[in-house]
Formats: C-alpha cells, structure tokens, sequence
C-alpha cells in the first residue's frame, strides 16, 4: 500500500512546539512545588501548559476525541493525587506525564479492547472540508490507526512521541528512560512493523 | 548494515522535517533507496494521525475537573466567596458549567457578562480562592478578579453591550448626576442615594448595567473603604470611637503604636459585606486636622452631594454646611492641594479657562467625559461637527463656582 499523506504535514509545527520546550529546571522545580502546595495558580498554569501535549499524546494513540479527553484529564488528575502521596514526578514532568498517559492507554485498551473497532468510529479529526474528502481522509486514518495497533504497546509508545508529538530522538529517549540509539532501532523495527500492517492490512 | 540503516532512516526523516521530498531524502543513500522510501512512506503515515489542534471544550473541563480535584484535597480552612450552604452544591455547579455552558477554556476566560461562558469563568475563579493557601495569596487571586471585572466592564462598554455588571474601583470623581470609578463612568440611577462617605478616594463597588451610551448605569453603590479623621474619643479591645464614629479594630489592622484617646488621627476604614466599619491603618497626626469631623454615614439623596468637588491630596470627609465644630471653621477654609496626577487646579478661580483636545468617552446629556475629564453641557454650549463616543476633539471650558467645569465649545478635530 503506497500511503499518501495529507498535504498539512507537520513537521512545521513539530519544530515549533520543539522550540516552545526549552525550560529551565527552575521552572520545572516551581511547577512540581505549586502542584504539591496546592497553589491555583500553578495548578492552572501547569495544566494549560501540558494538556495540550498530553491529549495530543493520547488522541494519537486512542483516534477517539472523546475518551482522549477523559484520558488525558485523567492524567492530570493523576499526576495532582500522586504529588500528594510523594509520588510524583522527580525529574521530567513531561516525561512522567506522557509515561502515564501510556500507561493509561494501555489500561484503556485492555479494558475495552474488544469494543476497539467501534472505537474507532465516526469521532475523529477529518480535517477537511470536503466530504468525499473527508471520508477518504478518515478512511485512511482508520487503516492507519489499526496498523498502528498492530505494534507491540513500545513501538506505539514510540511512534506517538516522534510522530505524534513530535519529539526528537533526545527528549523520546529521555522520556523513555532509554539511550538514543535504542530509540533510533526501536523507531526503525516499529516503522517496518507499521509498514508491514499496512500493507498486509490495507483496510 | 542494520545499523547503517537506522541512521539513514533517521538522516531522511530529519530532511523530511526540513521539507524535502521523500525521493529527495532518499538520493543521498541510492543503495539503501528503496528500503527506506517504504520506511519513509510508513512514517508519513504514522504523521498523519498527528492532531495539531486541541480542544479548547476539553481542556476547559479538564481544568475545572482538576481544580475540582485539587479543591477537594485542599484543607477546608481555605476561603470561598460562596456561602457556606452553597458548597456542597459546588461540585454540581462545577460539573454542570463544564458540561453544559459549552466552555472552551480560552473563550470562557475571554468571556463577559451577559455570554454563556461567563459562569464557568467565575466557577473557576472561586475554584482558585478555595485553593488560596495563603493570605497573600487570597489577597493576589482577589486583587486580580477585580482587575478583570473592571476590564470586562470597558472591554463591555467598547462593544457598546449592555450587561449586567458588578466592579469595585476607586471613586476619582463625583459629580451630581455620576461617578468616575476606576476610569470608568458611572451613572446614578434615580433610586440610588449615595452616602456621603462616596467622595474622591473612596472605595466603592458599583452594581449595575453598561449601557450603549459607554457608560454604566448604577442601580446600587455600596462604600468599601473610605478616609476619614478626627480626634480618637475612646479606644477598646475592639473598636475604636474616631470623631464620633464607631469602627471595628481587626488583627489585621494597622495602627501605629502610641496613639492614645485625644490624638488625632487619619485612618483608612473599610466597609466588609456585612456593612462593618474597621480600620485598615490608622497614624496619629500633626498639627490641625485636614478636615473637620466627618459627617455620620447616611443615606443622602444625590443632590445633596458636593458636585465636583476639587481634587484633594488626602480624601477625608468634607465638613457640610452648618456640620462644622465650633473653632475648626478655620481648617474646614483651608485650601487643600491638589491630588497627584490629576491636573493641578490647586490655581483656578472661578471664570478660569481650560483648553485641551482629547478623546470622546461619553456623551450625556448634561455632562460629557472628555480624555478622563467630566465637562458639562448646558444650552449654550457650542458643538461642531457632532463628534462622538472616540472621537478626538477639542474643549473649551470655563471653571465654575462649585468647582466643574462648563463646556463653552467642544468641536470635533479628527476628521
């Protein structure tokens, strides 16, 4: 199956939202010490700041608008009780919210994983105005989202981070607690897996 | 040769995100050209399911779901502005705002009265005064709010939408038929009677609707903290008789020490939601009082209300005719100086001149305010050119004997 990908891709914004992440570790600090005093102000800002990563993270990996919202504020929620406990994030904030949002997916899709295909329905992002356009679009974004089921929970972990949030080699390894040349062989098996799903399941 | 291709793949992609072609990405490795463009197709694939967008309705609930959450967990010491019975309806109120106000977080916060969003933006503001953990903090979240009802309020007043509004600023100037609060102009409706504590200085909260006219047509004014003096009649644990008056003393209020029954002093009182008096800060003075002994705190009827008066450097009650003590009618005649950054008049005398350009922020039918200056209108007032609300003109104006000043010509200069 040779894929043809939407004129809008998106490396621009990739590189956008790259720039947008370069914080400093007092910012970091500051935001973990609002979270655990309760500080409404922090609370705010630091959700505002994240959310849109995460449910971008989790929009990628479910396809479905709806249950991407309930996840990923369900991670916010999260990350709130944990830093209560003692338990939050000691070091990447980012990295333990997307590492939970994975777990959650993961949660998600082993509770409901029969009901998956309906899932998969009529609740996502077309992007395009024209209806036969649309249909098209959301088609392939089907026979793409099942591919990318077809991967081991890793390789989908993986390919959210580069492909959907669009985070270098550095920060996915980072995040995934792994050396960048493990990520860059763990990119290149889950690109072959997502090439072979897509071509063995073109629909 | 595994690895060689992973880092080829890894050299296209990044050539992919500068924007070349995938034939283009792939040149610079021919032997190794064909594995990966499938590579470089699946990954175009796996871009496509990419959201660059976010849901402003779902990060708005997600918010207010989080600082539900977050209220919850948060001691019960910490303050709401609700009433006590209204918080066990809190959660309800939260959930129904999110699901039902249709809220999209930026919107809601960019909402004004009178817009559908608007209630989920004050749940979320009372969600983060539960959430104060701290004095100052409460006191940043409050001064904050205020600042935002006073912008939603012109922000109204230039969409010439009328709204019902409620804003607490300072009194800057009065006038027989408005205020000027927080640079914003503020009509009386005729069944408001004003106390005669709302004078130059003051702090009020004004209740009422903005009106197309670019003004906000008050049906209610309540006094939040004024200035007054006088000397101190008594002083016990909790309050304080200050020329005749009784005010509440709080923990929080400040006073310098050594003040004792006979000084004399200048305090700054605030008037809380039940109608109390307590004194804010309070400093003996030096030498004759400013004013003479401020007048009881009761309703008075508008007129009775000193129009114009002339800006005052410290806003203490005004002695009124017939109210001031034996002896102190010599104070009660001293010039007071001007208020710092309004327009020193400290100089004028009746029958003075002004002449000033400025723009139109409205247009009554008495009075027009003019770059922030009330100047009134009567029959022989000249106007040219039918300026509007925004229009630059230019003022001529000749001062009063009650201190306002009557416009002579107002001619309209930007065209």
């Amino acid at each position: 199956m040779v894929y043809c990908a939407p004129r809008r891709m998106l490396w621009a914004p990739v590189l956008h939202r790259r720039v947008q992440r370069i914080n400093s570790m007092t910012d970091k600090e500051q935001e973990l010490r609002g979270l655990e005093s309760l500080d409404p102000h922090a609370i705010e800002a630091l959700h505002d700041r994240y959310y849109p990563e995460v449910y971008r993270y989790v929009l990628y990996r479910l396809g479905d608008l709806d249950t991407a919202e309930d996840v990923a504020s369900d991670v916010f929620v999260r990350l709130l009780e944990a830093t209560q406990a003692g338990r939050g994030p000691r070091q990447s904030l980012r990295g333990w919210l997307l590492g939970t949002a994975h777990h959650m997916v993961m949660d998600h899709f082993r509770r409901f994983y029969a009901g998956r295909e309906t899932m998969l329905g009529d609740n996502l992002p077309s992007g395009a105005d024209d209806p036969a356009h649309a249909l098209e679009s959301m088609e392939q974004r089907h026979a793409v989202q099942s591919a990318l089921g077809r991967l081991t929970q890793e390789q989908q972990h993986a390919l959210a981070l580069r492909f959907g949030g669009g985070y270098s080699l550095e920060e996915t390894a980072d995040m995934m607690g792994k050396k960048v040349n493990a990520i860059k062989a763990l990119q290149f098996r889950a690109l072959g897996a997502l090439r072979r799903a897509l071509t063995e399941h073109p629909s | 040769m595994t690895t060689r291709l992973e880092d080829a793949l890894e050299a296209c992609l990044q050539s992919l995100s500068r924007g070349a072609s995938v034939e283009s990405a792939v040149s610079a490795f021919p032997d190794l050209a064909d594995e990966l463009r499938s590579l470089l197709q699946a990954a175009q694939a796996a871009s496509s399911l990419a959201s660059s967008g976010v849901s402003r309705h779902a990060l708005v609930r997600s918010r207010i779901r989080l600082l539900q959450r977050a209220a919850a967990i948060a001691p019960a010491r910490r303050r709401s502005l609700w009433p006590a019975l209204a918080r066990p309806a809190l959660a309800g109120l939260v959930a129904a705002a999110a699901l039902f106000l249709g809220g999209a977080g930026l919107a809601a916060a960019q909402s004004l009265p009178g817009d559908s969003l608007y209630p989920a933006k004050l749940v979320v503001e009372d969600l983060m005064l539960r959430l104060a953990s701290s004095p100052e903090t409460l006191l940043q979240l409050e001064e904050s709010n205020t600042e935002r009802r006073v912008d939603e309020v012109r922000r109204l007043l230039a969409l010439r939408r009328v709204a019902p509004v409620s804003f607490a600023g300072e009194v800057q100037q009065v006038s027989s038929d408005g205020l000027i609060v927080s640079e914003i102009d503020v009509r009386l409706a005729p069944e408001v009677r004003l106390v005669s504590d709302v004078r130059v200085g003051s702090s009020v909260e004004v209740l009422g609707n903005t009106e197309v006219t670019g003004a906000v047509m008050a049906h209610d004014v309540l006094l939040r903290a004024f200035d007054m003096s006088g000397s101190v009649d008594s002083i016990g644990p909790e309050t304080w008789v200050i020329a005749g008056r009784s005010v509440a003393v709080r923990p929080e209020s400040n006073i310098v020490a050594g003040v004792s029954v006979g000084d004399r002093v200048a305090a700054r009182v605030r008037v809380d939601h039940t109608g109390e008096m307590w004194i804010e800060r309070a400093e003996e003075i030096a030498g004759p009082l400013p004013t003479a002994v401020p007048v009881p705190i009761l309703p008075a009827p508008i007129a009775t209300q000193t129009p114009m008066p002339p800006p005052q450097a410290e806003a203490s009650p005004d002695p009124e005719p017939g109210e001031s003590e034996p002896g102190e009618s010599e104070e009660t005649e001293s010039p007071e100086p001007p208020n710092e950054g309004e327009e020193d008049n400290s100089g004028d005398s009746e029958g003075e001149e002004l002449d000033f350009t400025g723009v139109v922020q409205s247009i009554g039918g008495s009075q027009w305010i003019v770059d922030g200056r009330v100047v009134r209108i009567d029959g022989d007032t000249e106007i040219r050119d039918d300026p509007e609300v925004g229009d630059i003109v230019r003022v001529k104006a000749r001062l009063q004997s009650d201190g306002g000043w009557l416009a002579e010509k107002i001619e309209r200069e930007d065209d």
